[in-house]
C-alpha cells in the first residue's frame, strides 16, 4: 500500500491515472481546502508554508473565494473568525513563529465555537530556528499553547495525498464539531512533491445553522454541538469569547455557567475519540516490537520496519494520523502486545510523554532536533538495541 | 541497458548553484517517471541554498510504492556545478555514477567504483541549440543515456504537462543532442 | 438614559448600561443609534465588531443586531474577514482608543490602507478605562494615570492624522458633548465607501477624571467643549500645542 488516507488507498497506487498529478505537498493542501469548499483564506507569508498561501491567491478567486494577505498571523486568524460567522469555510496556513502568534485567536474559535482550519508546516525551531528545515516541535503547543483548557482536533498528514484528503477531513471535522481543526504538517511533506489524486470521492459536511429555538452556544446534553447561524440572517448573534450563556450572553461572575461551558468543549471532542481518532497499522499482527511515529517522521519508520522485516526482525509501525484528541487507547492496545515501543520525534520528546501515560509498555524516545529528517537508518539501529 | 531497465528502485540527485534550474530537472524526470508508471517523490533542499551555494533535487523512483521518499544514498549525480560537485561527490559511500557538465565542472579522481561522465553541455548547447539554456536538458539525455531509465519519449511527455509551449522545443532539441553525445560511450562502457 | 427614538434597536431585556455615571460612552451609543436610524440601516444586514474594553461593550450586548465581541485589539482585523467575507452586510467596529490605536494599531492602519469598506468609532477616553486607568497611547502629556504617577511623559497619537496618513477615505473628531456633530458625522462615515473612522472623544471619570482632578461631570463636559478647535485654529497652533486640544471637523479623502 503507498501512503494514503484511511478514507481513500485505492486511488494513489495508480500515478498513470488521468487525474493523477506530481505536485508539492502544500499545493495538495490548497486544493484539498478548495474542493472541500474553501472559500476564504487570509494569511502571511512564512517559510516553509508559503506555497499553500500562494496557490490559495491565484486558485481561490477562480472558485469564488476570497484571498486577502493580512498584516501579520494575528490578523489572519482574527479574519478567519470573522468570516467564519458569515457562515464561510475559512483557512490560513503558517508555520512555527507565525503559529505562536495566533495562539489567543486559537481559543477564541475554541470558546466561541467557530469552525477553521490552521495548516502549521513546521519547521525546526524554537523561535526563528531553521526557517527552512523540517521539525514537530509545535505538537504540543497545539495542544497547550492557547491559555485555558481547551482540546484540539490535530492531524497528521505523511504523504502528499494526505496533504489533500486530511484537509478536507480537516474542515470536515471543523463543521461537524464547531472547532479549530488543526493540519499539523511539516517541512518535510508540505515541500515534499509526490503523485497526488484530485479525486471528489468524499463527502462534505456544513455546519447545522439551527432555528429560533436553538441556542447558538449551548445544547441540551452537556456534550453537544450546537447548531451555528450566520451573520446576516437576522439571528442576532451575540458572539464573545467571554464567558457565555447559550445565547451568548456574557456571564463573567457565573461559577456555573463556565464550569459547564469549559466542559462542554472539551467533552464534545473527548466523547467522540471514535469518530475523530485514526491510526493506520503495519506489520503489527505478530510485532515484538513497534514504532509510533507521525508526519514525515512515520515514513522513515515505515521503511525501517519494512527492511527490518526482509531481515526477519518483527517490527511494526503505529502511524498516528491524528495526533489530538491523543490516541491512547490504541496505544494501550499496541502495548499490550509488544515488548517495547519506540518513539522518533522530531522535539525533545513530546508525543511520547502522552503515549508513555496510555500503557504500561516502555516507550523508548529517540529524539533529533538538528533541522534534518530522522533517517530509516538511525530508527532501524535503534529498534535492532532495543527489541 | 538491460540491467537498468530491471532495477527497480532509483535514488538520483540533480545538483548546481542555486538558480541554475536543478529543481527543474528534478521535477521533470520525477513527473516523467510517475507518467510512465512508476512511483515517483521529488525533495529540494531550499534556504540559503536556494540563493546560491550548492542546491540539490532529489529524486526516488520506484517500480514499489515509495516509503521514505528522501535520497539516502544516491545511484546516479547529475552535477552543474563545481562547488555542487564538490560537496555531493564527498559524500560516503561514493555513488556509483556521477554525470557532469565538463564546460563548469573540473572533476577529481573519486576512484574504481565511481563511472564518470563528462558531457560538455555548454558547449554544446552554444555549438548546436545556440542557446546556453538549452544545456540542463542536454545533461537530462545525457542521463537518460548512461541509466536508460526512463526514454527520451517519457521525458517528452513531461516537459508537455510541465512547461511553457516555447520551451518545448528547444528542451527536446537539447534532449536528444545529450542523448545522442553519450549513448556511444554509455555502450562501451 | 435610554431614550424611546432609539429603543428599538436596544436588545431586548436590558435594563441598563454598565458604564459607570458619567461615562462618555453611552452617549457615543446614543449618536451611533441616533445615525442608524436616520440612515435606515437594516439591522438584520448589519454586524457591530468590537474588542476588548468598556467601549467594546457599546454594542455587545446591548444593540439587537448580530455582534462579535472579539479580542483585544482585534477588531479590526475581524471586521476585515466579516466584511471581506460578505461584502453585503454592513460592518461597524466600535472599540476604545487602546484597543484600536495601541494593541490593535497595525489592524486600523492597514484596514485604513486597503480601503476596507468599514466604519469605525473610536471611543477615546485617553486611558485604558476597563484595567484601571493606565497611560493609553492617546493619554496626553503630562496627564496622570495609574501607570504615569508624576505625568504622561510620552507624545499622544493624532489619530485622524494617522488614519489618513494610512489612506481613509472620511475622518472625523467629534466629543460626546457635541452629539449632533458627532452623530453627523457617523452618518457621514456610514454613508462613505471604503475605510472611515470617526474618533469620539469620551470622558472617563471614573479614571482620567479622578486622577486628573477634572471635577464633576458637567465641569468635564464643558472643558472638553472649551477645548475644542476648528482645523483653522488649529493650523495657527504648533504640533505640541495642537495636541493639548480637540481639533475637531471631518477630512474627507478621495
Ligand atoms: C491581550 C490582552 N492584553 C491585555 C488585556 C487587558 N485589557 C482589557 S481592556 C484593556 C484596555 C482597554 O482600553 P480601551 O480600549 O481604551 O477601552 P476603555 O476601557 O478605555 O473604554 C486592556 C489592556 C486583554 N484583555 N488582552
Ligand atoms: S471605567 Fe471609565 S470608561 Fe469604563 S465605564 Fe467607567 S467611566 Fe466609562
Ligand atoms: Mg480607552
Amino acid at each position: 500500500m503507498s501512503p494514503s488516507s484511511a478514507t481513500d488507498t485505492a486511488k494513489v497506487d495508480a500515478p498513470a491515472q488521468p487525474t493523477s498529478r506530481f505536485v508539492m505537498g502544500n499545493v495538495a493542501c490548497a486544493e484539498g481546502a478548495l474542493a472541500v469548499g474553501c472559500r476564504f483564506f487570509a494569511g502571511y507569508p512564512i517559510t516553509p508554508s508559503s506555497e499553500v498561501m500562494t496557490t490559495m491567491a491565484n486558485r481561490l478567486p477562480e472558485e469564488g473565494g476570497v484571498f486577502v494577505q493580512m498584516e501579520d498571523e494575528i490578523a489572519s486568524i482574527s479574519a478567519l473568525l470573522g468570516a467564519s460567522w458569515t457562515g464561510a469555510k475559512a483557512m490560513t496556513a503558517t508555520s512555527g513563529p507565525g503559529f505562536s502568534l495566533m495562539m489567543e485567536g486559537f481559543g477564541y474559535g475554541a470558546f466561541t465555537e467557530t469552525p477553521l482550519v490552521v495548516v502549521n508546516i513546521q519547521r525546526a525551531g524554537p523561535c526563528t530556528g531553521q526557517a527552512t528545515h523540517i521539525g514537530s516541535g509545535d505538537v504540543l503547543q497545539v495542544r497547550y499553547g492557547s491559555h485555558g483548557d481547551i482540546l484540539p482536533i490535530a492531524l497528521s498528514p505523511w504523504s502528499v495525498q494526505e496533504m489533500y484528503d486530511l484537509t478536507i477531513r480537516a474542515f470536515n471535522l471543523a463543521e461537524r464539531y464547531r472547532v479549530p481543526v488543526f493540519l499539523m504538517s511539516d517541512e518535510g511533506v508540505g515541500h515534499l512533491r509526490e503523485s497526488v489524486v484530485y479525486h471528489s470521492d468524499f463527502t462534505v459536511t456544513n455546519r447545522l445553522r439551527g432555528g429560533p429555538q436553538d441556542e447558538p452556544f449551548d445544547t441540551v446534553e452537556p456534550d453537544g454541538v450546537p447548531p451555528m447561524p450566520r451573520f446576516g440572517d437576522g439571528a442576532k448573534l451575540l458572539v464573545t469569547g467571554s464567558t457565555h450563556d447559550g445565547r451568548g450572553f456574557r456571564r463573567i461572575d457565573h461559577p456555573d455557567v463556565h464550569d459547564r461551558l469549559v466542559r462542554r468543549l472539551v467533552d464534545k471532542l473527548e466523547h467522540q475519540t471514535d469518530d475523530i481518532v485514526r491510526v493506520e497499522r503495519y506489520h503489527l499482527e505478530d510485532a515484538e516490537v513497534a514504532v509510533i511515529a507521525y508526519g514525515f517522521t512515520a515514513r522513515a519508520a515505515w521503511a525501517a520496519v519494512e527492511r527490518l522485516r526482509e531481515r526477519g526482525v518483527r517490527a511494526g509501525l503505529l502511524r498516528l494520523q491524528t495526533l489530538w484528541p491523543f490516541p491512547a487507547r490504541e496505544i494501550a492496545a499496541l502495548g499490550s502486545t509488544v515488548k517495547r515501543l519506540l518513539m522518533p520525534e522530531l522535539n525533545l520528546g513530546q508525543l511520547v510523554l502522552p503515549a508513555r501515560a496510555a500503557t504500561h509498555t516502555e516507550v523508548v524516545s529517540l529524539t533529533q532536533v538538528n533541522g534534518l529528517a530522522i533517517s530509516p537508518t538511525t530508527i532501524m539501529e535503534r529498534l535492532e538495541a532495543i527489541r | 541497458m538491460s540491467e537498468s531497465q530491471a532495477r527497480s528502485h532509483w535514488q538520483l540527485r540533480f545538483g548546481g548553484m542555486g538558480g541554475q534550474g536543478v529543481v527543474v530537472l528534478g521535477d521533470t524526470i520525477a513527473l516523467a517517471g510517475a507518467l510512465s508508471g512508476w512511483h515517483a517523490a521529488g525533495s529540494t533542499s531550499y534556504g540559503a541554498q536556494a540563493r546560491g551555494g550548492a542546491s540539490k533535487s532529489d529524486v526516488v523512483l520506484s517500480r514499489d510504492p515509495i516509503d521514505f521518499p528522501h535520497v539516502e544514498q544516491p545511484d546516479a549525480l547529475v552535477l552543474i556545478s563545481q562547488e555542487a560537485y564538490d560537496v555531493y561527490t564527498a559524500d560516503e559511500p561514493r555513488p556509483p555514477l556521477v554525470i557532469v557538465d565538463s564546460f563548469v565542472v573540473h572533476p577529481t579522481e573519486l576512484g574504481p567504483t565511481v563511472r564518470q561522465v563528462e558531457v560538455n553541455a555548454t558547449q554544446l548547447a552554444i555549438d548546436t541549440l545556440d542557446n546556453r539554456q538549452g544545456s540542463n536538458f542536454i545533461m537530462m539525455g545525457a542521463f537518460l543515456a548512461s541509466t536508460g531509465i526512463l526514454t527520451v519519449e517519457e521525458v517528452d511527455a513531461a516537459i508537455e504537462q510541465k512547461m511553457q509551449t516555447r520551451w518545448w522545443e528547444l528542451n527536446k532539441r537539447a534532449l536528444r543532442a545529450g542523448f545522442e553525445a553519450v549513448r556511444p560511450r554509455s555502450a562501451i562502457t | 438614559m435610554i431614550l424611546d427614538d432609539i429603543r428599538q434597536y436596544l436588545r431586548p431585556g436590558l435594563a441598563q448600561t454598565t458604564f459607570c455615571a458619567g461615562c462618555g460612552h453611552g452617549l457615543i451609543l446614543g449618536a451611533l443609534l441616533r445615525a442608524i436610524d436616520a440612515e435606515k440601516l437594516d439591522m438584520s444586514k448589519t454586524v457591530f465588531v468590537s474588542g476588548i474594553g468598556c467601549a467594546a461593550w457599546i454594542p455587545s450586548p446591548h444593540i439587537d443586531a448580530d455582534t462579535l465581541h472579539t479580542l483585544h485589539g482585534r477588531a479590526v482585523a475581524y471586521a476585515t474577514g466579516v466584511k471581506l467575507a460578505n461584502p453585503e452586510l454592513t460592518v461597524i467596529v466600535v472599540s476604545g482608543d487602546g484597543d484600536l490605536s495601541s494593541i490593535g494599531g497595525n489592524h486600523l492602519i492597514h484596514a485604513a490602507r486597503r480601503g476596507v469598506d468599514l466604519t469605525v468609532l473610536c471611543a477615546n477616553n485617553q486611558i485604558y478605562g476597563m484595567t484601571g486607568g493606565q497611560t493609553a497611547c492617546t493619554t496626553p502629556l503630562g496627564a496622570f494615570t495609574s501607570t504615569a504617577p508624576k505625568g504622561n511623559v510620552h507624545r499622544p497619537f493624532d489619530l485622524v492624522e494617522l488614519v489618513r496618513a494610512a489612506g481613509s477615505a472620511y475622518a472625523a473628531r467629534w466629543p460626546v458633548s457635541r452629539p449632533i456633530e458627532m452623530t453627523r458625522a457617523i452618518r457621514h462615515a456610514l454613508q462613505r465607501p471604503g475605510f472611515s473612522m470617526v474618533e469620539c472623544i469620551s470622558p472617563c471619570p471614573t479614571h482620567y477624571g479622578r486622577m486628573n482632578k477634572q471635577g464633576s461631570i458637567r465641569e468635564i463636559h464643558a472643558a472638553m467643549d472649551q477645548n475644542c478647535i476648528t482645523p483653522d485654529q488649529a493650523a495657527e497652533l504648533t504640533r505640541a500645542e495642537r495636541l493639548q486640544r480637540i481639533v475637531v471637523g471631518e477630512w474627507i479623502d478621495e
